[in-house]
């Protein structure tokens, strides 16, 4: 296939990458269709079937048009955003307008810069894993694109050339002196070429990657990274989640990753902690039952939340501990995830801007942040565990106005919301329940809770999330209907249920949700958090005198009493095997994002060294937080009165600059010389004349002069004689003939005249004997130089004899 | 040997693509983007890379033009360029041969550009270009440079080679009618005819020639014609010089501007066409230039053509040392043929009129298009020709 077919296909296939690429980072992919329907669109039309092309006033008035339509809009908001979507469009428009033109290789060069910044415009969105693989494989497209341009550009540069050849030598105006056609040469390659150059591309290609890894490993970075322009209202967001109990059918696993976590011991991120249960990563409490028709639903509680209720999390001394790590994928939720209960690591050892909604029961992103950043977040907690490696699996109770518990007596406004329930809808459940309190002596709500979660786990109910073959009693409350008949159902109906009958025994409790478990990562050593990990559980408040000397000791309970969590829900079958293939994406995708997307300074020290941070100096140059720093303990040193540095740095600047002045004054008396190679500078016209006054008296002097002073090629005298002699005759010697060229050509000229015939000899005698002296580094012994001196006075003779004639 | 510097420049696309590298560069270190980071550095690479591959490319790399040995307007001919890769394990790959052309006195060059085909190592290969001049003169070929941009064409490394070459163009070449067969031959005939009755066997021996018409056969010395592989004669002392004699006389006339270029075209064409055969002319050329040639002979030939590519009228123009030289007293009986911008009369104005056997043809009273048909040149013509041979070879 020749250039000039593949080059259209290469450009489509760039444009189409690029569009994507800018799609997926905007989210929205009206780029991608307008660049290549555009493309292909003018690759048939203008290209292929030829119907029409854009003329250039008409294709420059669109763009002009376009883009003081995109600019305009501008103006009517401050919105950031909106202005990169604006240019990532505009940028595919102009595109667009581009390929109606008639296609050179500088159109093309053209629509490939374009396609290049919307590759920026996307990159500045930022791209997830597989945006990632569409980035390399987009730079390999481009690379070979560029290649064939090229190869285009040669070959349209010598048709064009021969066009303009045809078109001048067919004019009809002016009648050419002549006409060039160069013969377009077929890439006949040679053997061995095309191996060759199959395996330089390959060294070229590999040799970038490296590179551009390399270059991106060493450049200085502060610590944070970009995180994407993309920006959300927090109150907007997050805070309507809610569990409703309605009659699905079915409902489909769905293992879109949600996030990574890792834990590790804290004080060596090496020692990875494998938790021994599946952590329960809580999201958010649902305190509010709500009842809507036949069903039960549960959502977080309606009123507004108030600064205030925002509280930093405590820094609390433990004694075990691990670090909790985890990585969510783009979200504009502030909500966070975490095993309970969360602690900062150390202040100042990572970002800690997150807190405590008490009123939602959940940790989110600090509320002082106005918007979130719609981007990978990454934080990192401490999670106190119990010396069996397990989570606690309660945390003690912190009342939100003080120490006080969450009992009648003491909150009796907490304490009927969390208690809330309508016993008519849930007779079955609310029975149950009783008899199960009635069992527990002393009416411990720790011993009832646990029971009441026994119960669910004792067989007679079964986990399905396929309701389809299950008759169900649409006349019920839906979670009546799973208790009393057909006891069936996922995590929502069992953490309702449970919450339900506790509740009915006067045991405050709310329905968490988050995501419980993960799949390990081998490659890893993560658990890979799917959207099929999500959960429900209950957290029943445990008075203080109910909890057991095992959760008072362990810090598990305090005072005021605790959250005890509760899982009713049996243990099903339902996950998908997961494959060491998924795996590798999982570990693929999570190492575009910590180290790819996400590198930051920390990770930059642990992948290279500090040492070797600073081995690269040179890039340091780019750093403007080093130039700041550096310049400014430069200052200070400077200011020091005692200081070494004092002198010493204004000295080395000052020879520096020195050495600098000297080299460039060098470097412009080369140039000047290289320039002028026919001109004489002063100094040469000062040897000149000393060499030509020495002549006078003794020509080897004046040879050795110009010889050893290191003359100009054609200073030796006798030929600098001659060469007077001959420009006042009317011959100058050409900068590009040499000098035996030289010759020759006066003698031929001289040969047309009969009577000046002899001095086509002379002036070849002269050079001959220059050339003795001048390359040969030889002497004229005295016959030759006699020889030279008659020539040299025969030649002035006839020369003169001939100007009088 | 020593090879040629080399230069490097960065070409618009280079330019281009260095203005959006800035901006990725200094949007990435400001914002701190890690994926303009590995833009910028997936940018950087080929950038330095193309440096340095078009900088190899060039390296051991000589060009050599190569220009045929007479060149006449309005004949095509093809500047030839030879290209030597020297290294030993890489090819050369994206070459181009950028020449210049035009008159030597030219205040501009036009740029001729050849693409070379990769060139394996230590191979070489021979590209070219064709050309067609229209008027006589001396023309210019150079400097040249050889350059690559291989392989994305973001940086242009090029070697300037100092060659320099000046050229000269004869005039064009027409065709000849039978007329001017006609008339030469029977100027030879009658020559023969009058020689072959004075010619005597007696004499010195001279040298040896080749053989003409109208040798006495018993002349030939056949040893040498079989080491020759030509019959060759004897040639006598005594022996009358026969040959043509060719003389141009370009004098300044206001009559004949207009006929300069077609006497000097006929001239080429009667020239290139003597200097193949036996029986070489004598030729005499004045003009503001003056040359003169016993044996017009191939080598002759090309010195003939450098001065018809220059040659102006002149007032005084050496026709009488050329006419004393190339036609002498004793050998009147030459044949002669003079052509000329001036009558007879008026060449030989201060002198008694010669009398000798030949043709006197005086361009502003003869019509010159009875001896030969002027060539047509049409660059357009050639070059469309050209245009459709390469569509059909394609």
């Amino acid at each position: 296939m020749s250039v000039e077919r593949t080059l259209p296909f290469l450009i489509l296939a760039t444009v189409a990458l690029s569009g994507l690429l800018l799609g997926m980072g905007q989210g929205d992919f009206e780029p991608f269709f307008v660049a290549v329907l555009g493309v292909s669109a003018s690759m048939i039309l203008v290209d292929w079937l030829k119907w029409f092309r854009l003329p250039n006033w008409v294709a420059n008035l669109l763009a002009v048009l376009v883009t003081i339509l995109t600019v305009s809009n501008f103006y009517f908001t401050n919105d950031s955003v909106r202005h990169l979507l604006g240019v990532g469009k505009l940028l595919v428009y102009l595109q667009t307008i581009l390929t109606f033109q008639k296609k050179s290789a500088r159109v093309y060069w053209q629509v490939m810069v374009l396609s290049l910044l919307q590759i920026v415009v996307g990159a500045v969105f930022n791209l997830g894993f597989e945006g990632g693989v569409l980035f390399i494989i987009y730079m390999m497209i481009a690379g070979v694109t560029m290649m064939v341009l090229h190869l285009y550009q040669d070959r349209q540069l010598v048709k064009l050339q021969n066009e303009a050849s045809l078109r001048l030598s067919n004019s009809r105006r002016r009648a050419p002196e002549y006409a060039v056609w160069t013969i377009s040469t077929k890439p006949a390659l040679q053997r061995g070429v095309l191996r060759r150059m199959v395996v330089a591309f390959l060294i070229f290609a590999s040799g970038a990657l490296f590179f551009s890894v390399l270059l991106f490993y060493f450049l200085p970075r502060d610590n944070t990274s970009w995180a994407g322009p993309k920006e959300m209202p927090m109150q907007a967001t997050g805070f309507d989640e809610k569990v409703s109990m309605n009659h699905s059918d079915l409902i489909l696993l769905s293992s879109k990753l949600q996030m990574n976590v890792r834990y590790w011991y804290s004080g060596d991120e090496q020692k990875t902690f494998q938790p021994s249960r599946d952590p329960y990563l809580r999201g958010m409490a649902l305190s509010n039952l709500e009842i809507d028709g036949n069903r039960t639903k549960w959502v977080a509680p309606p009123y507004q939340i108030y600064p205030s209720d925002f509280r930093p999390l405590k820094m609390e001394a433990t004694d075990r501990w691990v670090t909790q790590e985890i990585v969510l994928e783009p979200t504009d939720d502030p909500l966070l995830y975490t095993a309970m209960p969360p602690r900062f690591t150390s202040v100042g050892e990572f970002l800690t801007d997150y807190e405590w909604c008490w009123p939602l029961g959940a940790l989110t992103r600090q509320r002082s942040a106005e918007k979130i950043t719609v981007s990978h977040f990454r934080y990192r907690l401490k999670i106190p565990i119990l010396s069996s490696g397990e989570f606690f699996s309660a945390y003690p109770y912190v009342a939100r106005d003080g120490l006080v518990c969450l009992t009648e007596e003491q909150d009796p406004g907490n304490y009927k919301w969390y208690t809330y329930l309508d016993r008519e809808r849930y007779p079955t459940l609310v029975q149950v329940a009783g008899e199960i309190g009635s069992r527990v002596t002393g009416n411990n709500h720790n011993s009832i809770a646990r029971q009441m979660e026994a119960y669910f786990k004792s067989g007679q109910f079964s986990y399905t999330l396929d309701y389809r073959d299950i008759d169900r009693d649409e006349a019920l409350d839906s979670v009546e209907d799973f208790f009393a008949n057909h006891r069936s159902g996922h995590c929502e109906y069992y953490a309702s249920a449970l919450a339900l009958m506790l509740r009915s025994q006067g045991i405050p409790s709310r329905l968490v949700v988050g995501y419980r478990g993960g799949d390990i990562n081998g490659f890893g050593g993560h658990l890979d958090v799917e959207a099929q990990h999500a959960h429900a559980w209950v957290e029943a408040y445990i008075r203080p005198e109910d909890c057991s000397n095992y959760l008072m000791q362990t810090g598990q309970a305090n005072e005021t009493g605790a959250w005890l969590r509760l899982d009713p829900t049996p243990s099903s079958d339902t996950n998908d095997q997961v494959t060491s293939a998924d795996e590798a994406l999982d570990f693929a995708k999570s190492l575009w994002r910590d180290y790819v997307l996400g590198l930051q300074a920390d990770t930059q020290t642990r992948i290279v060294s500090a040492d070797q941070l600073n081995l690269s100096g040179a890039l340091r140059v780019l750093d403007l937080d080093w130039w700041q720093n550096s310049l400014g303990r430069l200052r200070e040193d400077l200011q020091e009165p005692n200081g070494w540095k004092r002198y010493a740095v204004p000295g080395f600047i000052i020879i520096m600059l020195a050495l600098g002045l000297v080299i460039y004054l060098r470097e412009r008396a080369v140039r000047q010389n290289r320039r002028k190679k026919t001109e004489y500078g002063s100094l040469r016209g000062v040897r000149r004349g000393i060499a030509r006054a020495l002549n006078l008296v003794s020509p080897k002097l004046s040879g050795w002069v110009v010889r050893e002073f290191g003359g100009r090629a054609d200073e030796v005298p006798f030929y600098r004689q001659m060469l007077e002699y001959l420009e006042q005759a009317g011959f100058h010697k050409l900068p590009q003939q040499t000098h035996r060229e030289f010759a020759e050509s006066v003698a031929h000229s001289l040969t047309k005249n009969e009577p000046l015939n002899r001095l086509g000899t002379l002036t070849k005698t002269i050079t001959d004997s220059y050339y003795l002296v001048r390359f040969g580094h030889g002497k004229l012994d005295d016959q030759q130089t006699k020889t030279v001196e008659i020539a040299l006075h025969d030649l002035q003779e006839l020369l003169q004899q001939t100007a009088n004639s | 040997m020593k090879y040629p510097r080399r230069h490097t420049r960065i070409t618009y696309e280079g330019l281009s693509f260095m203005s959006v590298l800035a901006f990725i560069i200094l949007g990435a270190i400001i914002r701190q983007v890690n994926l303009l980071m590995l833009l910028s550095g997936l940018m950087i690479a080929p950038f330095f890379f193309n440096w340095r591959i078009s900088m190899k490319m060039l390296e051991r790399v000589i060009g050599v033009r190569r220009l045929p040995r007479m060149i006449f307007a309005g004949s095509p001919f093809t500047v030839g360029w030879r290209l030597k890769n020297s290294r030993t394990r890489i090819p050369s790959w994206g070459l181009r041969v950028v020449d210049r052309i035009g008159r030597v006195d030219a205040k501009y060059l036009d740029r001729v550009t050849v693409l070379v085909p990769p060139i394996a190592p230590a191979a070489e290969t021979d590209v070219g270009y064709q050309c067609l001049l229209v008027k006589r003169g001396i023309y210019q070929l150079g400097p040249a440079q050889i350059s690559s941009a291989f392989p994305v064409g973001l940086i242009r490394s090029k070697i300037k080679l100092q060659n320099v070459e000046t050229f000269y163009v004869a005039p064009a070449i027409g065709r000849l009618h039978r007329s001017w067969d006609q008339m030469t031959q029977s100027l030879s005939r009658g020559e023969a005819k009058k020689q072959r009755q004075q010619r005597s066997e007696t004499g010195d021996f001279y040298a040896l020639r080749p053989w003409v018409t109208g040798d006495n056969p018993r002349q030939v010395h056949w040893r040498s014609s079989a080491r020759h592989g030509d019959l060759m004669v004897r040639q006598n002392e005594q022996q009358q010089d026969r040959r043509l004699v060719l003389i141009l006389d370009l004098a300044e006339t206001s009559q004949a501007e207009g006929d300069i270029e077609m006497t000097l075209s006929l001239m080429a064409t009667i020239f290139k066409k003597y200097s193949v055969g036996r029986g070489q002319p004598a030729v005499g050329v004045c003009g503001d230039q003056q040359w003169v040639c016993e044996h017009l002979n191939g080598i002759a030939l090309a010195a003939l053509m450098e001065v018809l590519a220059t040659i102006q009228p002149a007032e005084s123009n050496g026709f009488h040392d050329a006419w004393e030289s190339l036609v002498p007293a004793s050998a009147r009986a030459r044949s002669v043929i003079v052509i000329s911008t001036r009558s007879q009369e008026q060449a030989f104005a201060e002198a008694d009129l010669p009398t000798f056997r030949g043709k006197w043809i005086d361009v502003t009273r003869e019509d010159l298009t009875r001896y030969f048909q002027p060539p047509s040149i049409k660059p357009g013509e050639f070059l469309n020709q050209i245009a459709k041979q390469l569509e059909n070879d394609a």
